[in-house]
């Protein structure tokens, strides 16, 4: 199979390009819940990863002062995390690209 | 708290592998992973072993398939020739069967291989994350604990943006909202859904299918206006990634408390009337169109689609000239509806789209915040609609793209989105103060409006050319005209004002420095028609008394607030009305007129002191101007409640306080063709059969509370209920015969009359109406027929309540017969109420219900609104002939009960001394509801009624089985010896659990709840679908939920939900497995 571009795995479905169509409407949902859980997950570790240990600090200090959901919590985070959306557009991209190296027998 | 962690390498979502409060539970279940590696190398290899084994068999069908297609055409008659006996081709069609079998073998394999595979995998790298940040968090460990450790929190942190925070506030522009604590929660809720909406975690599902960060832009950005999230359920839906309607729905319905059915398009006036100018339009026309032209037909002929579902419109070419005409003004960019020929092409236009999405909501948030700003959006809807149009329509077209939607779906998606922000925009726009200006249509129709004091008349200027004003608010040439100078005003012109005219006078800009006696002197003008007026600081107020300024013909304190409201407010509505070529008042009309005086009263602005029978009117018309636009533009359920009881008033008094001359025309509102339930009270049979009749003396009410030893409140008068039959009164009707507020006798004839008819149905009323205590949940019961079963004898009763209401959906549905879909509207308001245990049997064969018809006008509503299928398949289960036998008043006549005050006779109570034993289920979880205030009313009654003598409590000692022979002789019988669980079969637990359930039923030990689980064996119910009627999702039956539905005392441990509920979140639909766990636990419980 020739090499994907990052565009053509995004706009890939997962269902039918690993072709599983079969699946009920219940199974389809919870295997999509499952995986984005996962993708959540490694960009959540991925930030954890970019804040360096001062910063991981402070975001700490911030949190804890003024709240989870304060403005100067998320805006902490988008400083110092500058492209967020192209953060998990590439987790989704490579959770993809995982999935299809996996099953194998991609259609798109 | 940190939530169960059950790590599992099972490929079910449902077992949560890590506790988002803490990475330390990781560490217990490191070594799991190296056995679900290998289980996943396992599991890797036979996935594509299948895939491969698929592909081999799709491509020898398609070799196969080739081989056919060779004996068609020319060649292909040549080779028939020399297969004459056809063994040839027959070898191949068998072949061909062959490697069907072996695909779809195969397939299925594949598929569930590969989705157990995807599943665990997941799992495991979830669990290689959480090691990962477990590890972390133990370089940053210190003193102090978890919550001292940075990972940990930041994981916290993140995990709750992810899974619980809108997409957009993490990742888009945000939307400031603080909402006050005090806050109406219907306007919090939609505010916090706009705020809040679409999660991350959801995001990356839809990127996970393909509609992944394009649709993300959609969502990301159209999260302003509610979009997101339906669209990206229904776009995963569309493209076969399969989400049910019914969970798009149903996600919709819980996320969205506002949203609601629209009225219907025929009665959207001021649409229709722009609607006219669409359909005008050539596509040719089109191109000559000047911009702003282009957007409001645009904005209009979208309303006709995503509100009202005039889908056809979508292959309409002047819809589609429009919207290529309309993209193209709005962006570089175009978005068609052509499919894309390449995928250069397409990714060309996809991104050209999402530019388009993007300028487009730029725009619309800058119309929206210059709107706000100024205070000035003409046309709630308008700004709504285009939001909705702009938004929804190319998103979707994009998604269309992109996929394969099917145009219904996309209407649909349309249709949904539409509503949603149609309603959130509404209470947005009251909640910002950002109403329609002054008078709305009038204030544009009769002067180019005067800016509020202090702004410059260039802004009204520019307000006047709002390209979201809809025609009929433009100004015609030389209406300035009408209003005279200050000094020239008299009590003529100053009656023929609207109130915006009003507003104009007393605070335009010309008139914001004059002299403040001659704007007294202009306010004293009101004298003449009997309102007073004061001035208290800078606040201006109109009085009257009734028998002074008020007329006496009015009483009830409602219609003596409308004939007050009718000195201010008449040119307002002839002005309105002139402009919709109309000369009298619509039903609707007047239902908004009502629905404002309701709001003006609640929020004290205008007051009725019954003392000194003074009516009082904080005057400030530019206030009222806004009040009446919202009453008249707001679709939501007050207005057509208030339509409701406007249309009972009759049209002599409206004409009255209104000032027409002309009679009403009969029947002039019954002209309309109301499709939407509720929104046309005026047109219902029952108003069309009584008009003309003689109005209902007070003597009658007299005479009919005097019936019942009610006293009459001093000086009321009777409503207008000469024109309704009792025999088909809607719950509304029989809401308002029941209610005893605004100064209505305490019980109406007509309440009276239809509790005498249903006395004939068997059916008494147990429970006194008394001044003191509300009349909400009376309690009617009716004595239960050997041989019936308590589910149809609760809902024969039901039934009999709902005449009116099916009466109605026949009149104007044009249906002849109950269809399934009415059948599950009765029966899943059945199921609410038992839920809620307002409907039950007692021990003495009695169905009893604890009557409160507002209530059950709510119900009723909801349940003809929100379609479950499964609710309708049961109860089309139900024989049609019972369902008649309920819904006439002919057939099947109860012997009439001996009805006394309180009809007390027929009533089984407890024999003396025997303890006060919860004989009525109904109580157990309706604490603190309606039902249990009025059973447990302060005023007592002389005869005990079932409510008294069974208090609501389920803790007492067991009672007597049954009191009558009718009751006892099941009970007995129902009582299980013990039985031998292991070697029942599931048809004998099942007997086994509903002579259980009917006896604790019987004995007051069952609450409603499993009452109703016995109610779904009854049906051929499923557990799932029991789940579904519970909380949507048996997955999201939350523990407190389910021990609610379980909640039967002592009988439940706490471990026992826990138990039940791990096993509910582990079941798999329908089987027989899950039934017999589930009855295990139960009969065991009770044995």
């Amino acid at each position: 199979m020739p090499t994907l571009t990052d565009t053509q795995v995004l706009e890939a479905n997962i269902i039918t390009a690993l072709n599983l169509q079969g699946l009920s409407d219940d199974k389809k949902a919870q295997l999509l819940q499952k995986v984005a859980t996962m993708v959540q997950k490694a960009v959540q570790l991925r930030i954890l990863k970019l804040l360096s240990a001062d910063n991981l600090q402070k975001f700490q200090e911030i949190v804890t002062e003024k709240g989870e959901e304060s403005a100067e919590a998320i805006d902490f985070i988008k400083t110092n995390i500058p492209n967020l959306a192209k953060l998990y557009e590439e987790e989704v991209v490579s959770a993809k690209r995982m999935l299809f190296a996996q099953v194998g027998g991609v259609t798109i | 708290m940190p939530k169960t962690t059950t790590r599992s390498t099972e490929p079910t979502v449902t077992s949560i592998t890590f506790s988002p409060d803490s990475p330390r539970e990781v560490e217990k279940h490191v070594p799991e992973v190296d056995a679900s590696q290998q289980s996943i190398e396992e599991l890797r290899k036979r996935t594509q072993e299948l895939s491969a084994r698929r592909i081999a068999a799709q491509q020898a069908m398609e070799k196969n398939l080739e081989e056919q297609r060779r004996f068609s055409g020319v060649l292909g008659g040549l080779r028939q020739f020399f297969d004459r006996d056809g063994s040839a081709r027959e070898r191949i069609t068998q072949e061909y069967e062959s490697f069907k079998d072996q695909y779809d073998a195969a397939d299925k394999a594949y598929t569930e291989t590969a989705s157990e595979l995807i599943m665990s995998d997941a799992n495991a790298r979830e669990m290689l994350i959480e090691d990962e940040v477990l590890q972390m968090s133990k370089a940053h460990e210190k003193t102090g604990g978890q919550e001292q450790n940075p990972i940990v929190k930041a994981w916290k942190t993140l995990n709750t943006w992810n899974s619980e925070w809108s997409a957009q506030k993490i990742l888009g522009e945000k939307l400031h909202l603080t909402l006050p604590k005090d806050m109406d929660p219907r306007l919090a809720g939609t505010l916090r859904f706009v705020g809040k909406m679409m999660t991350p975690r959801t995001a990356i599902a839809l990127g996970l299918v393909g509609v992944g960060f394009g649709a993300f832009g959609v969502a990301a950005k159209a999260l302003d206006v509610g979009l997101g999230a339906v669209a990206g359920l229904a776009a995963m839906r569309g493209l076969g990634v399969g989400v049910a309607s019914r969970d798009v729905l149903q996600w919709a319905r819980e996320e969205l408390p506002l949203m609601k059915l629209q009225p219907s398009y025929d009665k959207d006036k001021p649409l229709l009337q722009r609607f006219k100018l669409f359909e005008q339009l050539t596509p040719e026309s089109i191109e000559q169109l000047p911009p702003e032209e282009i957007k409001k037909r645009f904005v209009d002929a979208s309303s006709a689609v995503t509100l009202y579902g005039k889908t056809e419109l979508l292959q309409d070419p002047r819809y589609q000239a429009l919207l290529k005409a309309y993209s193209v003004q709005t962006s570089e960019g175009v978005c068609q509806f052509e499919e894309a020929e390449t995928g250069g092409e397409a990714e060309q236009k996809a991104e050209q789209c999402m530019k388009f999405l993007d300028s487009t909501i730029k725009e619309l948030g800058s119309d929206i915040a210059k709107a706000q700003k100024e205070k000035k959006i003409k046309g709630v809807t308008t700004v709504a609609l285009l939001t909705t149009a702009a938004v929804v329509l190319p998103g979707i077209a994009h998604l269309r793209r992109l996929g394969d939607i099917h145009p219904q779906q996309m209407a649909q998606l349309a249709k949904e989105a539409g509503k949603t922000i149609q309603e959130s925009f509404g209470s947005l726009i009251k909640f910002f103060d950002f109403s329609p200006p002054a008078g709305a249509a009038e204030a544009q129709a009769v002067v180019p409006a005067a800016p509020p004091a202090g702004e410059p008349a260039a802004e009204e200027g520019a307000a006047a050319a709002e390209p979201a004003a809809p025609p009929a608010a433009e100004p015609p040439a030389g209406a300035a005209a009408d209003i005279p100078p200050m000094e020239e005003v008299t009590i003529e012109s100053l009656k023929q004002m609207t109130i915006a005219d009003q507003a104009d006078t007393f605070f335009g800009a010309a008139t914001a420095d004059a002299d403040q006696t001659s704007i007294e002197d202009v306010m004293k003008l009101f004298e003449k028609e009997g309102l007073h007026y004061e001035k208290e600081d800078d606040t201006m107020y109109l009085t009257s008394k009734v028998g002074e300024g008020l007329s006496k013909e009015d009483s009830a304190e409602d219609h003596i607030l409308m004939q007050f409201l009718g000195k201010v407010m008449t040119g307002t509505v002839h002005d309105a009305l002139a402009k919709d070529g109309l000369n009298v008042l619509s039903v609707d009309e007047k239902g908004a007129l009502l629905n404002m005086m309701y709001n003006l009263r609640k929020d004290g602005f205008l007051s009725f002191d019954k003392a000194t029978g003074t009516v009082t009117l904080e005057y400030d018309p530019r206030e009222l101007a806004k009040d009446y636009a919202y009453s008249t533009e707001a679709h939501d359920w007050a207005v057509a409640t208030a339509d409701d009881y406007a249309a009972k008033i009759s049209p002599d008094r409206w004409n009255r306080w209104f000032g027409f001359e002309a009679e009403e025309p009969k029947g002039a509102a019954e002209t309309a063709p109301p499709t939407a339930r509720g929104g046309a009270a005026a047109e219902t049979p029952r108003a069309r059969v009584g008009a003309g009749a003689a109005p209902v003396e007070n003597a009658a009410a007299q005479a009919a509370a005097a019936k019942v030893g009610i006293p009459i409140v001093e000086g009321a008068t009777l409503p207008e209920m000469q024109n309704i039959t009792t025999a088909s009164l809607r719950f509304s009707d029989q809401a308002l015969a029941f209610s005893h507020e605004q100064g209505r006798p305490l019980i109406d004839p007509a309440a009276q009359e239809f509790l005498d008819k249903l006395a004939t149905q068997g059916i008494i009323n147990e429970q006194s109406i008394n001044a003191q205590s509300s009349v909400k949940g009376i309690a009617l019961s009716r004595p239960i027929p050997e041989g019936v079963s308590d589910t149809n004898a609760m809902l024969s009763l039901l039934s009999k309540l709902c005449i009116g209401e099916i009466e109605y959906l026949k009149q104007y549905e044009g249906i002849s017969d109950l269809r399934p879909s009415d059948k599950g509207t009765i029966y899943q308001v059945f199921k609410d109420l038992v839920k809620e245990g307002a409907l039950g049997v007692t021990n003495g064969r009695r169905a009893v219900l604890f009557y409160d018809p507002e209530h059950l006008n709510e119900l009723f509503d909801k349940a003809y609104r929100a379609k479950h299928v499964t609710v309708d398949r049961v109860a089309g289960n139900i024989p049609a002939e019972e369902w008649n036998g309920w819904l006439s008043w002919e057939e099947r006549p109860v012997p009439r009960a001996p009805v006394t005050a309180l009809g007390s006779e027929s009533i089984s109570v407890p024999p003396a001394g025997a303890p006060a034993t919860a004989s009525v289920p109904l109580g157990e979880v309706a604490t603190g509801s309606p039902a249990v205030e009025s059973a447990t009313g302060s005023t007592p009654v002389p005869t005990p009624s079932v409510a008294e003598v069974a208090p609501a409590s389920a803790s007492v000692a067991p009672a007597p089985v049954a009191e009558t022979a009718s009751g006892s002789a099941g009970a007995e019988a129902a009582k299980p010896a013990k039985l031998d669980l292991a070697s029942m079969t599931i048809d004998q637990k099942h007997e086994a659990f509903e002579q259980i359930a009917k006896t604790l039923g019987k004995e007051g030990k069952i609450n409603p709840d499993l009452l109703k689980l016995d109610l779904f064996r009854e049906g051929g119910m499923t557990m799932k679908d029991l789940s579904e009627t519970v909380d949507g999702h048996i997955k999201s039956v939350s523990t407190p939920n389910l021990a609610k539905l379980l909640q039967l005392d002592s009988k439940f441990s706490h471990g026992d939900v826990m138990a039940l509920k791990e096993y509910l979140d582990s079941l798999k639909p329908s089987s027989a497995e899950q039934d017999m766990r589930i009855m295990d636990i139960i009969l065991k419980k009770n044995l």
